[in-house]
């Protein structure tokens, strides 16, 4: 009964110090809610960076590549086998090529059956070269690569006959495309057309693969499609895969330098601030202490006060870090953060331990504090 | 009077002064840190893209590119050529410093046990004196960073290297060869021979040709000193609204517009810039690449800039934080001067000039302290030094002046308004 | 006859460094009196305060209060006597800024047994001001401030009560309202001791020691050679 006496006071100078020194408090707790903010948004950052950056890297398109080792080629049900292999949130593109060699008026070119979705996604950085048209292929539609239709003068809308040996096909030209590279050499259709044109009934004679993953994993997967499938070889495009995963742990590394600094400069700073308000309480303790309060009660509330301040300030630190994560995460990667739980009690730790060392060591000084001194002032 | 006024001052408390220079010095080094890693970053990321190979490809006007599904058709018949003694000259170009690496190709084909396989001729590591005096050496193994050669490369420089060709692994194990091993071949109905030098792991569909010198197979092919395409590895910077003008209509551009946009290492100024040089030419940004760079480049920036941001804002909230939390200390003194006869304006001269100068000293120690962090991290990501910029120096001052002026000048015009009799007597 | 003394010093001596701010002090103060200590500043009024309340300790010599030899104990001890047997009420007015007058007073009993808020209730009213309990310290003015800090000293009933210049920063009735507590003090049977320069806040007093670079001098010779300090 008497105890509660005693500890009900304690709560009541605790509230007093909180309520009734307001900006004071304010700065302290702003202080400390950023330097949480800075714990837990940076750390939320960096535990995603890794599978973010992973993502984007796939726009230099496929990193596997899947070809037939005999003249044999790619049946539809081997494509559908081989799809199976590749977990489906990380496969960003899956597509069969069926090549064919064509006749556009006086020029042979090269014709490429593909599903416009599934070649989109592993050639990310192919686009409409500038002339109109659009980049879509429907039902007897036709796609050319921009030395094409320089070399036969086709532009979007002409209606093209395509030949293969007897079979002659009329499509409309849908867009012109250009890459850079082969592609602009080479007219697209849907599988089915060419099949149609070619009169073959087979899937591809080679597929392209976009996937999110390390080389080792891409080697393993690549690995047990040899072993089940010997007339297919899968294959990593080196090129790709190997310097994807050196740019990324540059990139990660990076991240987590400067979080680091932001970091630990940010925490040195807020403790100097803690300290120095602290420090300005000497009066207050040369006080307490001439009312009779020992070294350790006045270590006591001080410790007190910080933890509180760590408390709340960790949280709503938390709070604005993974607000300030989110932000961030939005503008670069244009994807939402997960909220990952071990940044609360990593935070919450953090927190606790600034405004609890930044008490600690002021406070400790008020040990050498004489009353007298202070008192007597100047 | 005023400096010994000064000095005194700024001796008193000077505990209280030095950490306001130690913090100040903190953050002006975060800002330092950030500027440097911001205005370096995109150099050094994109050096380390080259890694992805070549970004420009260079060939004879309306040539197609070779691309071989297995038919019977001769990829060199009918075909126009680039001449081998024009690839030179690209390293004269305005932006020839940023070309890193380049290679010439030739592909035809040969039989080889009655099958069809392809025979790329090329430079591996050619050693060359360009125009300006300079010697250099360029070549796949340059543009092909990500090749692993089982067995030896092939050197241009040394005899022994006559006849030799560096097989794709997947001719290696289709006819069971290793390095040291000889590989007959018919071409053009001639019977020849070739020693398998080593056998290159390349990763794609170069695992299924066959690389010899480019001068042998120019001979073997009679077409002395001709390139049927070349692949050009350059640094650039990425695409801005110049850029896109530039690829939406070349021709909307004005003539200053132009001169800006030549004089930026954009993949397609520097593509226009080899088909200056390159006779009957055309040179196109390979997209995979370019764009690819592009791209990422971009997201990198723009994801150091806000980090940049964040570091800026949180640093100086906590430094300001630390300066208004001495406000009360502060206020004796100018209680004092006041009662002593200190006019206003003496007192804010004292303030403002304390605080310059602790604004000054923390943005120096802060610029050092954090090039040298800066240096670390750079060293620690890239395996280079970061290069320091000159120009961050007063940029951090000025900022640590400024922090350190408004976060004194709030305080001090509070406490000015205050009556001197208020702050001796009250508690 | 140490019953009767509530304070003595006999041979004090306190040095810090080369200067004897007391030297070689010899008195006793006995229960129930009521005495000011007097003299010029840099005389050592406030050392031999903080001595007499066990603020600080002597280097030489013993000073006993209250029965207990509080020479040589250690400071958490030295602190526990200082709590239970003396009340300390300063020029400055120290108050904890965010607590409430009636919280101030609760502090003392805090540090010292238990926090009563009744009890402190009846020391505000004491000094007057049971109409602002609840106000904080920059809500009162200078002369309620110091109040509350008579209030404060007194909470733990100690048998001593030392002010140093407890008016000096008070107007003339605040000072008049604060010296009239004492008196009241002092009529309900409690020692003080109260340091001050000024002449005439020592004629309210019961008696008067002079103090000259840490020595106790005649009045005599303190009125001759200080005369500057008597108050016209």
């Amino acid at each position: 009964m008497a105890h509660n006496k005693k500890i009900s006071m304690f709560f009541h100078m605790l509230k007093g110090a909180f309520f009734r020194r307001r900006t004071r408090l304010v700065i302290v707790l702003l202080s400390i809610t950023i330097a949480s903010s800075m714990v837990s948004g940076m750390s939320t950052l960096y535990a995603d960076i890794n599978s973010k950056m992973e993502k984007e890297l796939r726009t230099y398109g496929a990193n596997m590549i899947i070809t037939k080792t005999g003249k044999k080629q790619i049946s539809l049900g081997q494509t559908e086998a081989i799809k199976k292999y590749f977990k489906k949130d990380k496969l960003v593109g899956f597509s069969p090529y069926l090549f064919g060699n064509v006749d556009l008026g006086e020029d042979r070119f090269i014709a490429v059956g593909i599903d416009l979705n599934n070649f989109k996604k592993v050639n990310p950085y192919i686009k409409l070269a500038l002339k109109g048209g659009s980049y879509r292929l429907n039902d007897k539609e036709l796609l050319i690569g921009k030395n094409v239709s320089i070399n036969t003068g086709l532009a979007p809308g002409d209606i093209a006959k395509i030949k293969e040996n007897r079979e002659v096909l009329k499509l409309k030209v849908s867009g012109v495309i250009e890459s850079g590279g082969v592609e602009d050499d080479q007219v697209f259709i849907k599988t089915a057309e060419l099949q149609k044109l070619s009169g073959l009934n087979s899937s591809a004679d080679v597929i392209y693969v976009s996937y999110i993953g390390k080389q080792n994993t891409l080697q393993s997967i690549a690995k047990k499609i040899n072993a089940s499938h010997p007339s297919l070889e899968a294959k990593i495009i080196t090129k790709i895969s190997k310097s994807e995963g050196s740019i990324l742990q540059k990139i990660t590394s990076l991240v987590w330098l400067v979080v680091l600094v932001i970091f630990i400069s940010t925490i040195l700073c807020v403790a100097a601030t803690l300290m120095s308000m602290i420090f300005e309480r000497k009066k207050e303790i040369g006080l307490k202490k001439s009312l009779g309060a020992s070294n350790t009660d006045i270590l006591f509330e001080y410790i007190s006060e910080g933890s509180a301040l760590g408390f709340i300030g960790g949280i709503l630190g938390w709070l604005l870090g993974n607000v300030l994560a989110q932000f961030m995460s939005e503008s670069i990667f244009n994807s939402a953060i997960t909220i990952r739980l071990f940044t609360l009690p990593l935070t919450m730790f953090i927190s606790l331990v600034i405004a609890g060392v930044s008490s600690i060591f002021p406070a400790r000084l008020a040990f050498n504090i004489e009353p007298a001194v202070v008192l007597k002032d100047e | 009077m005023f400096s010994r006024i000064l000095f005194k001052s700024f001796t008193i408390n000077l505990r209280r002064k030095l950490m306001a220079i130690i913090s100040i010095a903190m953050g002006a080094s975060l800002i330092v840190v950030m500027l440097n890693l911001w205005l370096d970053v995109g150099d050094k990321l994109g050096k380390e893209l080259k890694s992805y190979g070549s970004n420009i490809v260079v060939k004879p006007k309306s040539q197609a590119l070779p691309f071989d599904i297995g038919t019977d058709v001769d990829p060199l018949e009918g075909r126009s050529f680039i001449d081998e003694s024009d690839l030179l000259k690209i390293k004269t170009i305005f932006w020839a410093n940023n070309i890193v690496a380049f290679a010439p190709y030739l592909e035809t084909k040969v039989k080889i046990d009655g099958r069809d396989y392809p025979v790329i001729g090329t430079w591996f590591n050619k050693k060359l004196v360009i125009p300006t005096g300079e010697t250099i050496h360029t070549g796949v193994k340059a543009v092909k960073p990500w090749w692993e050669v089982k067995g030896s490369w092939i050197s241009e420089q040394s005899k022994k290297s006559q006849g030799s060709a560096l097989i794709g692994q997947n001719i290696a194990k289709k006819l069971n060869l290793k390095p040291g091993d000889s590989l007959p071949l018919i071409y053009k109905n001639k019977n020849n021979n070739l020693r398998v030098s080593g056998v290159v792991k390349a990763g794609g569909l170069e695992d299924t040709k066959i690389f010899v010198r480019l001068d042998e197979l120019q001979k073997i092919a009679n077409l002395p000193g001709k390139v049927g395409w070349v692949d050009v590895s350059a640094l650039t910077v990425p695409e801005n609204e110049l850029a896109r003008k530039y690829e939406k209509n070349p021709d909307s551009l004005s003539s200053t517009q132009f001169e800006k946009w030549y004089c930026t290492a954009f993949t397609k100024s520097i593509a226009f810039q080899i088909e200056e040089v390159i006779r009957g030419s055309e040179a196109k940004p390979l997209k995979q690449v370019a764009d690819s760079e592009s791209f990422i480049l971009n997201k990198i920036q723009f994801m150091m800039t806000l980090l940049a941001v964040l570091a800026f804002v949180s640093s100086w909230l906590g430094v300001w934080s630390l300066m208004g939390a001495g406000v009360l200390e502060r206020s004796k003194e100018v209680g004092l001067s006041k009662a002593i006869g200190a006019s206003d304006l003496a007192i804010i001269a004292l303030f403002i000039t304390e605080a310059s100068l602790v604004g000054l000293i923390g943005g120096l120690v802060g610029y050092f302290a954090g090039s040298g962090l800066a240096q670390l991290i750079g060293y620690n990501v890239f395996g280079r030094a970061i290069d320091i910029k000159i120009a961050v120096a007063p940029i951090a001052v000025m900022i640590s002046v400024a922090i350190a002026l408004l976060g004194n000048l709030s305080i001090v015009s509070t406490i000015v308004r205050l009556k001197p009799k208020d702050i001796l007597h009250g508690a | 006859m140490n019953d009767f003394n509530s304070v003595i010093l006999e041979s004090v001596t306190k040095s810090y460094g080369d200067v004897k701010a007391v030297k070689n002090m010899n008195l006793r103060i006995k229960k129930g009196e009521f005495v000011a200590i007097m003299g010029p500043s840099g005389s050592g009024k406030s050392t031999l305060l903080n001595l007499i309340g066990c603020l600080d300790k002597p280097t030489t010599g013993k000073i006993i209060i209250d029965g207990e030899d509080v020479t040589s104990v250690k400071s958490r001890k030295l602190t526990e006597i200082r709590r239970d047997k003396i009340g300390l009420i300063f020029q400055q007015f120290h108050l904890v800024p965010y607590l409430t007058a009636l919280e101030n007073v609760m502090l003392a009993q805090y540090y010292h047994s238990m926090p009563d808020a009744l009890e402190a209730k009846e020391a505000l009213a004491e000094v007057g001001l049971l109409d602002r309990i609840n106000h904080l310290p920059r809500q009162l003015s200078g002369g309620e401030q110091q109040r509350v800090c008579v209030a404060r000293a007194l909470i733990n009933d100690p048998i001593l009560i030392l002010a140093d210049e407890p008016t000096g920063n008070l107007d003339e009735k605040n000072e008049e309202i604060v010296m009239d507590i004492f008196k009241k003090l002092h009529m309900e049977g409690r020692t003080l001791v109260l340091v001050t320069h000024d002449v005439e806040i020592g004629k309210m007093t019961q008696r008067r020691m002079y103090l000259e670079h840490g020595a106790l001098i005649t009045p005599d010779h303190f009125a001759s050679h200080h005369s500057h300090l008597i108050k016209d």
